[in-house]
Protein backbone atom coordinates (compact mmCIF):
# COMPACT_ATOMS: atom_id res chain seq x y z
CA UNK A 1 0.00 0.00 0.00
CA UNK A 2 0.82 3.30 -0.93
CA UNK A 3 1.86 6.14 1.76
CA UNK A 4 1.76 8.77 -0.64
CA UNK A 5 -0.98 10.43 -2.96
CA UNK A 6 0.25 11.02 -6.21
CA UNK A 7 -1.99 13.68 -7.79
CA UNK A 8 -1.89 13.55 -11.41
CA UNK A 9 -0.81 16.95 -13.37
CA UNK A 10 -3.81 17.52 -15.62
CA UNK A 11 -1.56 18.83 -18.33
CA UNK A 12 0.09 15.80 -18.55
CA UNK A 13 -2.60 13.86 -19.99
CA UNK A 14 -4.13 16.28 -23.05
CA UNK A 15 -6.75 13.73 -23.81
CA UNK A 16 -8.30 14.23 -20.70
CA UNK A 17 -11.21 16.90 -20.30
CA UNK A 18 -10.58 19.99 -18.49
CA UNK A 19 -10.62 19.23 -14.66
CA UNK A 20 -14.08 20.94 -13.46
CA UNK A 21 -13.37 23.82 -10.76
CA UNK A 22 -11.17 22.21 -8.53
CA UNK A 23 -12.90 21.49 -5.51
CA UNK A 24 -10.94 21.48 -2.13
CA UNK A 25 -9.79 17.81 -1.42
CA UNK A 26 -11.44 16.44 1.43
CA UNK A 27 -8.32 15.84 3.68
CA UNK A 28 -4.52 15.98 3.90
CA UNK A 29 -2.91 13.55 1.48
CA UNK A 30 -1.90 11.72 4.72
CA UNK A 31 -5.86 11.49 6.03
CA UNK A 32 -6.41 10.21 2.92
CA UNK A 33 -4.03 7.14 2.71
CA UNK A 34 -4.90 6.17 6.03
CA UNK A 35 -8.35 6.46 5.96
CA UNK A 36 -8.39 3.80 2.85
CA UNK A 37 -5.75 2.17 4.30
CA UNK A 38 -7.94 1.83 7.38
CA UNK A 39 -10.97 0.74 5.64
CA UNK A 40 -8.66 -2.02 3.48
CA UNK A 41 -7.49 -3.81 6.89
CA UNK A 42 -11.34 -3.65 8.05
CA UNK A 43 -12.42 -5.37 4.75
CA UNK A 44 -9.44 -8.26 5.90
CA UNK A 45 -11.55 -8.92 8.70
CA UNK A 46 -15.04 -9.67 9.61
CA UNK A 47 -17.07 -7.25 11.55
CA UNK A 48 -18.64 -8.00 15.04
CA UNK A 49 -20.86 -4.86 15.21
CA UNK A 50 -23.47 -7.60 13.90
CA UNK A 51 -22.97 -9.95 16.84
CA UNK A 52 -22.64 -7.17 19.55
CA UNK A 53 -26.00 -5.86 18.40
CA UNK A 54 -27.68 -8.73 18.28
CA UNK A 55 -26.19 -9.72 21.48
CA UNK A 56 -26.99 -6.55 22.94
CA UNK A 57 -30.49 -6.31 21.82
CA UNK A 58 -30.98 -9.92 23.68
CA UNK A 59 -29.45 -8.37 26.95
CA UNK A 60 -31.38 -5.06 26.79
CA UNK A 61 -34.84 -7.50 26.53
CA UNK A 62 -33.90 -9.55 29.66
CA UNK A 63 -32.81 -5.96 31.15
CA UNK A 64 -36.44 -4.46 30.42
CA UNK A 65 -38.26 -7.02 31.69
CA UNK A 66 -36.36 -7.14 34.82
CA UNK A 67 -36.33 -3.60 35.70
CA UNK A 68 -40.32 -3.50 34.78
CA UNK A 69 -40.99 -6.28 36.99
CA UNK A 70 -38.78 -4.29 39.64
CA UNK A 71 -40.73 -1.21 39.08
CA UNK A 72 -44.10 -2.98 39.49
CA UNK A 73 -42.63 -4.73 42.88
CA UNK A 74 -41.24 -1.42 44.33
CA UNK A 75 -44.84 -0.16 43.65
CA UNK A 76 -46.78 -2.94 44.96
CA UNK A 77 -48.33 -3.67 41.72
CA UNK A 78 -48.33 -7.46 40.40
CA UNK A 79 -46.02 -8.80 38.28
CA UNK A 80 -46.41 -8.51 34.63
CA UNK A 81 -44.58 -11.92 33.29
CA UNK A 82 -43.13 -13.39 36.23
CA UNK A 83 -42.33 -12.31 39.48
CA UNK A 84 -38.87 -11.35 41.50
CA UNK A 85 -38.92 -14.09 44.04
CA UNK A 86 -39.93 -16.53 40.61
CA UNK A 87 -36.57 -15.33 39.59
CA UNK A 88 -34.68 -15.80 42.54
CA UNK A 89 -36.18 -19.21 42.79
CA UNK A 90 -35.18 -20.23 39.40
CA UNK A 91 -31.17 -19.39 40.09
CA UNK A 92 -31.55 -20.73 43.37
CA UNK A 93 -33.59 -23.74 44.07
CA UNK A 94 -32.77 -25.25 40.63
CA UNK A 95 -35.87 -27.74 38.82
CA UNK A 96 -36.74 -27.64 35.13
CA UNK A 97 -36.75 -23.47 35.18
CA UNK A 98 -33.79 -23.64 37.23
CA UNK A 99 -32.23 -25.74 33.47
CA UNK A 100 -33.60 -23.76 31.03
CA UNK A 101 -32.52 -20.44 32.74
CA UNK A 102 -28.59 -22.57 32.92
CA UNK A 103 -28.76 -23.46 29.28
CA UNK A 104 -29.91 -20.25 28.28
CA UNK A 105 -27.51 -18.40 29.63
CA UNK A 106 -25.15 -20.92 28.68
CA UNK A 107 -25.40 -20.71 25.32
CA UNK A 108 -26.17 -17.22 25.90
CA UNK A 109 -22.25 -16.95 27.19
CA UNK A 110 -20.61 -19.21 24.41
CA UNK A 111 -22.09 -17.04 21.68
CA UNK A 112 -20.55 -14.30 23.35
CA UNK A 113 -17.15 -15.59 23.89
CA UNK A 114 -17.13 -17.35 20.31
CA UNK A 115 -18.03 -13.43 18.50
CA UNK A 116 -15.25 -12.04 20.97
CA UNK A 117 -12.56 -14.26 20.05
CA UNK A 118 -12.95 -15.97 17.05
CA UNK A 119 -10.42 -14.70 14.49
CA UNK A 120 -12.79 -13.37 11.90
CA UNK A 121 -11.12 -13.47 9.12
CA UNK A 122 -12.81 -12.52 5.73
CA UNK A 123 -9.82 -14.34 3.29
CA UNK A 124 -8.91 -11.74 1.40
CA UNK A 125 -5.83 -10.20 1.14
CA UNK A 126 -4.21 -6.57 0.04
CA UNK A 127 -2.47 -5.87 -2.62
CA UNK A 128 -1.39 -1.81 -4.06
CA UNK A 129 -2.52 -1.24 -7.49
CA UNK A 130 -1.31 2.63 -7.88
CA UNK A 131 -1.90 4.94 -4.83
CA UNK A 132 -5.09 2.71 -3.65
CA UNK A 133 -5.13 -0.06 -1.55
CA UNK A 134 -6.60 -3.21 -3.52
CA UNK A 135 -7.94 -5.99 -1.22
CA UNK A 136 -8.75 -9.11 -3.23
CA UNK A 137 -10.43 -12.67 -2.39
CA UNK A 138 -8.12 -15.50 -1.97
CA UNK A 139 -11.05 -17.45 -4.39
CA UNK A 140 -9.37 -14.86 -7.19
CA UNK A 141 -5.63 -15.05 -5.94
CA UNK A 142 -5.47 -19.06 -6.45
CA UNK A 143 -7.49 -18.56 -9.44
CA UNK A 144 -4.59 -16.50 -11.07
CA UNK A 145 -2.04 -18.56 -9.25
CA UNK A 146 -3.91 -21.83 -10.93
CA UNK A 147 -3.85 -20.10 -14.46
CA UNK A 148 -0.23 -19.10 -14.02
CA UNK A 149 0.73 -22.40 -13.16
CA UNK A 150 -1.36 -23.99 -15.87
CA UNK A 151 0.12 -21.72 -18.45
CA UNK A 152 3.76 -22.29 -17.72
CA UNK A 153 3.09 -26.34 -17.84
CA UNK A 154 1.03 -26.01 -21.10
CA UNK A 155 -2.01 -28.16 -19.21
CA UNK A 156 -5.26 -27.31 -18.76
CA UNK A 157 -7.12 -25.93 -16.28
CA UNK A 158 -8.51 -29.02 -14.80
CA UNK A 159 -4.95 -29.72 -14.02
CA UNK A 160 -4.15 -27.43 -11.49
CA UNK A 161 -5.56 -26.95 -8.03
CA UNK A 162 -4.33 -24.23 -5.51
CA UNK A 163 -4.92 -24.02 -2.03
CA UNK A 164 -3.97 -20.70 -0.23
CA UNK A 165 -2.76 -20.66 3.15
CA UNK A 166 -2.62 -17.49 5.48
CA UNK A 167 1.45 -16.68 3.92
CA UNK A 168 1.74 -19.93 1.98
CA UNK A 169 0.17 -21.26 -1.10
CA UNK A 170 0.43 -24.90 -2.67
CA UNK A 171 0.47 -25.77 -6.43
CA UNK A 172 -0.63 -28.77 -7.38
CA UNK A 173 -0.29 -30.00 -11.30
CA UNK A 174 -1.62 -33.29 -12.13
CA UNK A 175 0.48 -33.76 -15.77
CA UNK A 176 -1.25 -34.71 -18.85
CA UNK A 177 0.11 -38.77 -19.32
CA UNK A 178 3.21 -38.61 -21.98
CA UNK A 179 3.59 -34.95 -21.29
CA UNK A 180 6.21 -34.41 -18.02
CA UNK A 181 5.37 -31.08 -16.47
CA UNK A 182 9.14 -28.82 -15.39
CA UNK A 183 8.18 -28.24 -11.62
CA UNK A 184 11.07 -25.74 -11.77
CA UNK A 185 9.61 -23.41 -14.95
CA UNK A 186 6.42 -23.30 -12.98
CA UNK A 187 7.64 -22.54 -9.94
CA UNK A 188 9.44 -19.48 -11.42
CA UNK A 189 6.67 -18.12 -13.15
CA UNK A 190 4.39 -18.13 -10.02
CA UNK A 191 6.76 -16.54 -7.84
CA UNK A 192 7.28 -14.06 -10.19
CA UNK A 193 3.58 -13.16 -10.53
CA UNK A 194 3.38 -13.04 -6.74
CA UNK A 195 6.97 -10.69 -6.74
CA UNK A 196 4.98 -8.64 -9.29
CA UNK A 197 1.43 -8.26 -7.38
CA UNK A 198 3.19 -7.53 -3.58
CA UNK A 199 1.35 -9.21 -1.47
CA UNK A 200 0.93 -7.74 1.89
CA UNK A 201 2.09 -10.00 4.20
CA UNK A 202 4.49 -11.75 1.27
CA UNK A 203 2.94 -14.97 -0.16
CA UNK A 204 5.45 -17.97 -1.29
CA UNK A 205 4.19 -20.63 -3.33
CA UNK A 206 4.84 -24.61 -3.56
CA UNK A 207 4.80 -26.17 -6.32
CA UNK A 208 4.00 -30.19 -6.38
CA UNK A 209 3.75 -31.92 -9.74
CA UNK A 210 2.18 -35.67 -8.87
CA UNK A 211 4.27 -38.67 -10.43
CA UNK A 212 1.84 -39.81 -12.48
CA UNK A 213 -0.38 -38.07 -15.20
CA UNK A 214 -3.57 -38.33 -16.16
CA UNK A 215 -5.56 -38.27 -19.77
CA UNK A 216 -7.47 -34.88 -20.32
CA UNK B 1 -14.96 1.16 12.39
CA UNK B 2 -12.44 2.14 14.21
CA UNK B 3 -10.05 0.32 17.01
CA UNK B 4 -12.33 2.45 19.49
CA UNK B 5 -14.89 1.04 18.03
CA UNK B 6 -12.81 -2.68 17.23
CA UNK B 7 -12.14 -2.70 21.19
CA UNK B 8 -15.73 -1.81 22.42
CA UNK B 9 -17.04 -4.99 20.29
CA UNK B 10 -14.64 -7.31 22.19
CA UNK B 11 -15.36 -6.08 25.25
CA UNK B 12 -18.91 -5.53 24.81
CA UNK B 13 -18.95 -9.47 23.98
CA UNK B 14 -17.09 -10.31 26.65
CA UNK B 15 -18.77 -8.66 29.25
CA UNK B 16 -22.04 -10.04 28.10
CA UNK B 17 -20.19 -13.51 28.04
CA UNK B 18 -19.02 -12.90 31.73
CA UNK B 19 -22.95 -11.84 32.71
CA UNK B 20 -23.66 -14.98 30.84
CA UNK B 21 -21.56 -17.26 32.53
CA UNK B 22 -22.06 -15.98 36.35
CA UNK B 23 -25.87 -16.71 35.52
CA UNK B 24 -25.63 -20.27 34.17
CA UNK B 25 -23.27 -21.32 36.80
CA UNK B 26 -25.52 -19.92 39.28
CA UNK B 27 -28.66 -21.59 37.66
CA UNK B 28 -26.37 -24.35 37.56
CA UNK B 29 -25.24 -25.20 41.22
CA UNK B 30 -28.28 -26.26 42.92
CA UNK B 31 -29.13 -28.44 39.88
CA UNK B 32 -25.27 -30.30 40.75
CA UNK B 33 -25.55 -30.43 43.76
CA UNK B 34 -29.02 -32.39 45.09
CA UNK B 35 -30.94 -28.91 45.58
CA UNK B 36 -28.26 -26.48 47.86
CA UNK B 37 -28.19 -23.19 46.64
CA UNK B 38 -24.77 -21.47 45.54
CA UNK B 39 -22.82 -20.57 48.84
CA UNK B 40 -21.86 -17.02 47.48
CA UNK B 41 -25.49 -15.99 47.16
CA UNK B 42 -25.56 -16.62 51.15
CA UNK B 43 -23.22 -13.83 51.98
CA UNK B 44 -24.73 -11.88 49.22
CA UNK B 45 -27.67 -11.85 50.45
CA UNK B 46 -26.36 -11.36 54.33
CA UNK B 47 -25.07 -8.35 53.20
CA UNK B 48 -27.98 -6.77 50.99
CA UNK B 49 -30.21 -7.16 54.42
CA UNK B 50 -26.86 -5.65 56.34
CA UNK B 51 -27.63 -2.77 54.83
CA UNK B 52 -31.08 -2.08 56.31
CA UNK B 53 -32.84 -0.95 53.14
CA UNK B 54 -36.02 -1.71 52.50
CA UNK B 55 -36.49 -4.43 49.92
CA UNK B 56 -38.54 -1.98 47.74
CA UNK B 57 -35.64 0.87 47.73
CA UNK B 58 -33.37 -2.25 46.75
CA UNK B 59 -36.32 -2.92 43.98
CA UNK B 60 -35.77 1.28 42.61
CA UNK B 61 -32.15 0.57 42.80
CA UNK B 62 -31.95 -2.36 40.46
CA UNK B 63 -34.53 -0.32 38.14
CA UNK B 64 -32.14 2.63 37.70
CA UNK B 65 -29.06 -0.08 37.58
CA UNK B 66 -31.16 -2.07 34.76
CA UNK B 67 -32.04 1.46 32.92
CA UNK B 68 -28.78 2.74 32.95
CA UNK B 69 -27.95 -0.68 30.97
CA UNK B 70 -30.24 -0.40 28.18
CA UNK B 71 -29.42 3.09 27.93
CA UNK B 72 -25.65 1.91 27.85
CA UNK B 73 -27.04 -0.94 25.23
CA UNK B 74 -28.97 1.23 23.12
CA UNK B 75 -26.28 4.10 22.36
CA UNK B 76 -23.66 0.96 21.66
CA UNK B 77 -25.99 -0.48 19.60
CA UNK B 78 -27.41 2.99 17.64
CA UNK B 79 -23.33 3.58 16.91
CA UNK B 80 -22.71 0.15 15.14
CA UNK B 81 -23.96 0.81 11.71
CA UNK B 82 -21.44 2.10 9.12
CA UNK B 83 -22.39 5.65 7.89
CA UNK B 84 -22.54 5.36 4.14
CA UNK B 85 -23.05 8.63 2.22
CA UNK B 86 -24.28 9.14 -1.86
CA UNK B 87 -21.20 12.04 -2.01
CA UNK B 88 -18.17 11.06 -2.36
CA UNK B 89 -17.25 14.84 -2.12
CA UNK B 90 -19.22 17.43 -0.54
CA UNK B 91 -17.24 20.21 0.34
CA UNK B 92 -20.47 22.99 0.57
CA UNK B 93 -20.24 23.89 -3.25
CA UNK B 94 -19.99 20.73 -5.17
CA UNK B 95 -20.75 17.52 -4.30
CA UNK B 96 -19.50 14.28 -6.74
CA UNK B 97 -21.57 11.31 -6.24
CA UNK B 98 -20.03 8.05 -5.82
CA UNK B 99 -22.08 7.10 -9.44
CA UNK B 100 -19.30 9.42 -11.01
CA UNK B 101 -16.92 7.29 -9.63
CA UNK B 102 -18.28 3.76 -10.40
CA UNK B 103 -18.68 5.40 -14.07
CA UNK B 104 -15.51 6.40 -14.94
CA UNK B 105 -13.95 3.41 -13.08
CA UNK B 106 -16.12 1.42 -15.12
CA UNK B 107 -15.72 2.71 -18.47
CA UNK B 108 -11.78 2.77 -18.00
CA UNK B 109 -11.97 -1.28 -17.65
CA UNK B 110 -14.48 -1.62 -19.92
CA UNK B 111 -11.86 -3.29 -22.24
CA UNK B 112 -11.00 -5.94 -19.59
CA UNK B 113 -12.57 -9.02 -20.52
CA UNK B 114 -12.07 -10.56 -16.98
CA UNK B 115 -14.72 -7.23 -15.24
CA UNK B 116 -17.97 -8.19 -15.20
CA UNK B 117 -19.62 -5.28 -13.23
CA UNK B 118 -18.49 -2.38 -10.92
CA UNK B 119 -20.39 -0.75 -8.30
CA UNK B 120 -19.22 2.06 -5.10
CA UNK B 121 -20.20 2.57 -1.95
CA UNK B 122 -18.97 5.62 0.43
CA UNK B 123 -18.42 5.24 4.08
CA UNK B 124 -17.82 7.96 6.31
CA UNK B 125 -15.25 7.38 9.33
CA UNK B 126 -14.32 9.59 11.34
CA UNK B 127 -14.28 13.49 9.46
CA UNK B 128 -13.70 11.27 6.07
CA UNK B 129 -15.12 9.82 3.04
CA UNK B 130 -13.55 7.19 1.50
CA UNK B 131 -14.85 5.33 -1.22
CA UNK B 132 -15.47 1.39 -1.86
CA UNK B 133 -15.06 -0.26 -5.06
CA UNK B 134 -16.40 -3.58 -5.64
CA UNK B 135 -15.18 -5.20 -8.91
CA UNK B 136 -16.53 -8.06 -9.49
CA UNK B 137 -14.29 -10.29 -11.93
CA UNK B 138 -14.05 -14.23 -13.12
CA UNK B 139 -12.75 -17.04 -10.48
CA UNK B 140 -9.46 -17.18 -12.90
CA UNK B 141 -8.52 -13.59 -13.95
CA UNK B 142 -5.25 -12.06 -14.90
CA UNK B 143 -4.36 -10.49 -11.82
CA UNK B 144 -1.40 -8.84 -12.68
CA UNK B 145 -3.41 -7.01 -15.67
CA UNK B 146 -5.92 -6.44 -13.20
CA UNK B 147 -3.85 -4.86 -10.78
CA UNK B 148 -1.84 -2.14 -13.47
CA UNK B 149 -5.77 -1.57 -15.29
CA UNK B 150 -6.92 -0.91 -12.00
CA UNK B 151 -4.17 1.47 -11.39
CA UNK B 152 -4.50 3.24 -14.57
CA UNK B 153 -8.34 3.45 -14.31
CA UNK B 154 -7.55 5.26 -10.66
CA UNK B 155 -5.28 7.43 -12.01
CA UNK B 156 -7.37 8.27 -15.04
CA UNK B 157 -10.80 8.84 -12.98
CA UNK B 158 -8.13 11.46 -10.17
CA UNK B 159 -7.26 13.55 -13.32
CA UNK B 160 -10.85 13.91 -14.71
CA UNK B 161 -12.17 14.82 -11.30
CA UNK B 162 -8.81 16.78 -10.48
CA UNK B 163 -8.64 15.45 -7.29
CA UNK B 164 -7.80 12.09 -5.70
CA UNK B 165 -10.40 10.31 -4.10
CA UNK B 166 -9.55 8.43 -1.09
CA UNK B 167 -10.33 5.01 -2.18
CA UNK B 168 -10.31 1.36 -1.74
CA UNK B 169 -10.34 -1.00 -4.53
CA UNK B 170 -12.04 -4.76 -4.19
CA UNK B 171 -11.48 -7.37 -6.37
CA UNK B 172 -14.06 -9.64 -5.74
CA UNK B 173 -15.72 -13.28 -7.65
CA UNK B 174 -19.21 -12.86 -6.06
CA UNK B 175 -20.78 -14.04 -2.82
CA UNK B 176 -19.28 -17.54 -3.69
CA UNK B 177 -15.74 -16.68 -3.63
CA UNK B 178 -16.67 -14.16 -0.54
CA UNK B 179 -18.08 -16.48 1.93
CA UNK B 180 -15.49 -19.28 0.46
CA UNK B 181 -14.57 -21.07 3.46
CA UNK B 182 -11.98 -23.37 1.06
CA UNK B 183 -9.96 -21.01 -0.42
CA UNK B 184 -9.28 -23.52 -3.51
CA UNK B 185 -9.62 -23.42 -7.04
CA UNK B 186 -9.28 -26.16 -9.18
Amino acid sequence: MTDDIVITDAAAAPSAPAAPAAPTAPGTPRDISRTARALAKRLQGRSRSVWVTVMLLIAVAAAVLLGVEAVLFALGRPPALVSLDAVRAALTDGGTTGAVVAVASGLFAALCLWGALAPGRTHRRAFAAGRVPMVVDDAIVAGALSRTAAASAALGSSHVTTRLGGRRARIAITPATGFAVDGAAVSTSVDELLSRLGAAPALTARVDVASEGRLS
Amino acid sequence: MTLGKRVLNRLALLVLAAIGVAVAVTATWPIASGGAPMPLIVPVEDAWRATGLAPVTWAWIAAGALAVFVVIALAIILTRPVRHVRAAVDDGRIVIDDGVIAGLLEAALADVPDVLSVSTVTERRRRQRVVRARIQVRPRADLALLQRRVASAVADTDRRLGLPIPLVVQLTGGLRSTFAHERRVA
